[in-house]
């Protein structure tokens, strides 16, 4: 595993206005690294503060205290183009609710990062149907989202993530509306992508059963890091039907 | 809906618009034909002394620089007999320019041909005499001519072969060649009145004043035309506004449909910043669409009413026609003006869509993706 840093939070702190003066503070000065290549899981009960790490993490929340840094970025300090040039190219987010755009195809969707990157259209098209192929969907190009299962939707959204080959996939219960199945398969994928294209995955979830696949997982409790275990061992990578490529495969795909 | 929106109402000001300019053609060519528009009438001043309009004015006026034609107007008395009918009626002796620079048309024959007796009658004096101009064209009629000179009145009988017939059951007039009476008038007559043609239309002021300044009354159809002008630059003012209260209700039902649209694509835009897109390419798409829908609006507008106008002007022309009237346009659409409607519903686009646009490009994208 590489040893560079590709997150590096130094006694972050985000508080939140509630109604009248208030302030409410969600997340109470935490430390952490995240180093490149690495799978690591934020897990913890409801309302413990994961998804607000997970969203400082994506650059779609700024720390009220302290630093958060992003390949050495301090992304508070971005005006609104450079963030959104970060959000383009530099990660990648897969949601729980899938949110893909209504108005698009299945192929516009995975090809978005790239087209709002400024890369012309028939680039974004082609890597949009490499990547959907190999991610099984090939025949769903030119489908909208309502044509497809709940399990498609998800790997759409991948798909999408990765489109702009990002350093960082950052994943928000993204099986919280999956059945089982759609779940497993789901959770497999990403494990593929970590082990064999070395991609670095940040992921929240509460289901104790996918703790096995990451390196680290932060027990998240009231706001901070109540404790950090180490993975030794991890599943061995079996192929998933329509989706074997190595990472530089996936790449260059 | 909002397209349709902005296309009612912008026919509705092409409409109104083009009816107004329409109407605005339609009473100046019926005050004067184009020649008519640069000629002066000169008659006798009323200050002071009053000068005779006569040999030396006519001369004078031949030699300015800024006249092209000049046209004496002698009125006479007229008896004209057909048959056991005898008429009264007004004679004016005129050359063959006069008929232009007066702005008539004969509706039956022509104007004067060549030289010898000969007369162009109206229609009134047809009736008086009860003849058609089927009976009368090109047949010599019996006429007692009464021209007052410097010896009193003289009266003089011509047999004089209609020619031309205008159309006009109002007046009892025959036009006679001034020639025809020169030796009856003596050396140096006095006319009733001159027309002038002048050269630049644009002097035609200058030239009244100083035509005013020689001791003589000048006017011109043109100060008709000019007030013409103005009402209808009135009526027009009036009827846009009209179209624009139209055009007005129609925008504010678009900018509701730009709200409406940012709100149902409130998460659209959360997920869309979430990937990167730009404020300013987020922006830019609403603005866009806003543009694309009044400038599909203002064309299907400015479309719509330039056939209902046509359909329109068609159906009151046949029934004008039913009756024995004549077809005229009622609407004119000038390119331009269309043109730059369909421009100004671009602009209005853009105008109504700027706040909702700039509203989406600032909204933060966590709260959007958390929007139901």
């Amino acid at each position: 595993m590489s040893q560079s840093k590709v997150i590096e939070a130094v006694g972050v702190k985000k508080s939140f206005k509630t109604g009248g003066k208030g302030v409410i503070e969600i997340i109470h000065g935490v430390d952490f690294d995240i180093m490149a290549g690495e799978y690591v899981m934020f897990y913890g009960p409801s309302g413990c503060g994961k998804s607000t790490l997970l969203n400082l993490c994506s650059a779609l929340e700024f720390p009220t205290e302290g630093k958060l840094l992003i390949r050495g970025e301090n992304i508070s300090k971005f005006n609104s183009n450079q963030l959104a040039a970060f959000r383009q190219t530099k990660i990648g987010i897969v949601f729980q609710q899938f949110n893909l755009l209504k108005t698009m195809t299945v192929q516009q969707n995975v090809g978005l990062p790239l087209m709002a990157a400024g890369e012309p259209r028939a680039k974004s098209n082609k890597r949009a149907e490499n990547l959907l192929r190999v991610f099984g969907l090939a025949k769903h190009i030119n489908n909208i989202h309502t044509e497809l299962s709940g399990g498609q939707q998800q790997r759409v959204a991948m798909a999408r993530a990765l489109s702009a080959n990002p350093w960082i996939l950052i994943c928000d219960e993204p099986t919280g509306n999956l059945d089982s199945k759609s779940s497993d398969d789901v959770m497999e994928i990403l494990y593929c992508l970590n082990v064999k294209s070395k991609r670095t995955v940040l992921l929240v979830t509460h289901n104790p059963e996918y703790l096995k696949y990451a390196n680290r997982v932060f027990y998240i409790k009231d706001g901070t890091i109540d404790q950090v275990k180490v993975n030794h061992k991890r599943p061995v990578v079996k192929d998933i039907e329509n989706f074997s490529l190595s990472g530089r495969e996936l790449q260059q795909s | 809906m909002t397209i349709v929106g902005i296309s009612v109402g912008i026919s509705s000001i092409v409409f109104l618009v083009s009816l107004g300019y329409g109407l605005q053609d339609l009473s100046i060519k019926k005050i004067a034909a184009i020649e008519a528009i640069n000629t002066i009438d000169v008659a006798q001043g009323s200050k002071g002394t009053p000068r005779k309009i006569d040999s030396t004015l006519i001369s004078e006026l031949k030699a300015d620089p800024g006249i092209s034609k000049v046209s004496p107007v002698l009125a006479i008395g007229i008896k004209i007999v057909s048959g056991d009918k005898i008429a009264d009626g007004v004679g004016n002796c005129v050359d063959k320019d006069f008929f232009a620079l007066e702005g008539l048309e004969v509706t039956y024959g022509s104007f004067f041909t060549g030289e010898g007796p000969q007369a162009v009658v109206t229609s009134g004096l047809l009736k008086a005499i009860n003849q058609t101009k089927e009976d009368i064209l090109n047949k010599d009629v019996a006429f007692n001519i009464i021209i007052a000179n410097a010896g009193g009145k003289k009266e003089v009988s011509k047999d004089l072969k209609i020619v031309g017939v205008i159309k006009d059951d109002t007046t009892s007039l025959a036009y006679i060649p001034l020639s025809l009476v020169a030796g009856d008038v003596g050396e140096n007559p006095t006319y009733n009145a001159v027309k002038v043609k002048i050269v630049d239309q644009n002097k035609i002021q200058e030239m009244k004043a100083k035509i005013d300044a020689m001791g003589f009354t000048a006017t011109s159809i043109a100060d008709t035309i000019d007030q013409v002008d103005r009402i209808f630059k009135y009526i027009q003012i009036g009827l846009a506004f009209f179209g624009f209260v139209a055009l007005l209700v129609a925008s504010i039902g678009m900018f509701n449909t730009m709200t409406v649209a940012l709100l149902e694509r409130t998460r659209d835009i959360g997920i869309m910043k979430a990937l990167g897109v730009s404020d300013f390419d987020i922006a830019k798409m609403f603005l866009s669409e806003s543009a694309l829908i009044a400038f599909s609006g203002g064309t299907l507008g400015v479309a719509s009413g330039w056939l209902i106008s046509k359909i329109i002007n068609y159906a009151v022309n046949a029934l004008a026609q039913s009756v024995g009237g004549e077809p005229h346009n009622l609407f004119v659409t000038p390119l331009v003006f269309s043109v730059g409607i369909i421009i100004f519903s671009g602009i209005v686009g853009l105008a109504t869509g700027f706040y909702p646009s700039r509203r989406a490009s600032r909204l933060n994208p966590l709260d959007a993706l958390r929007y139901e």
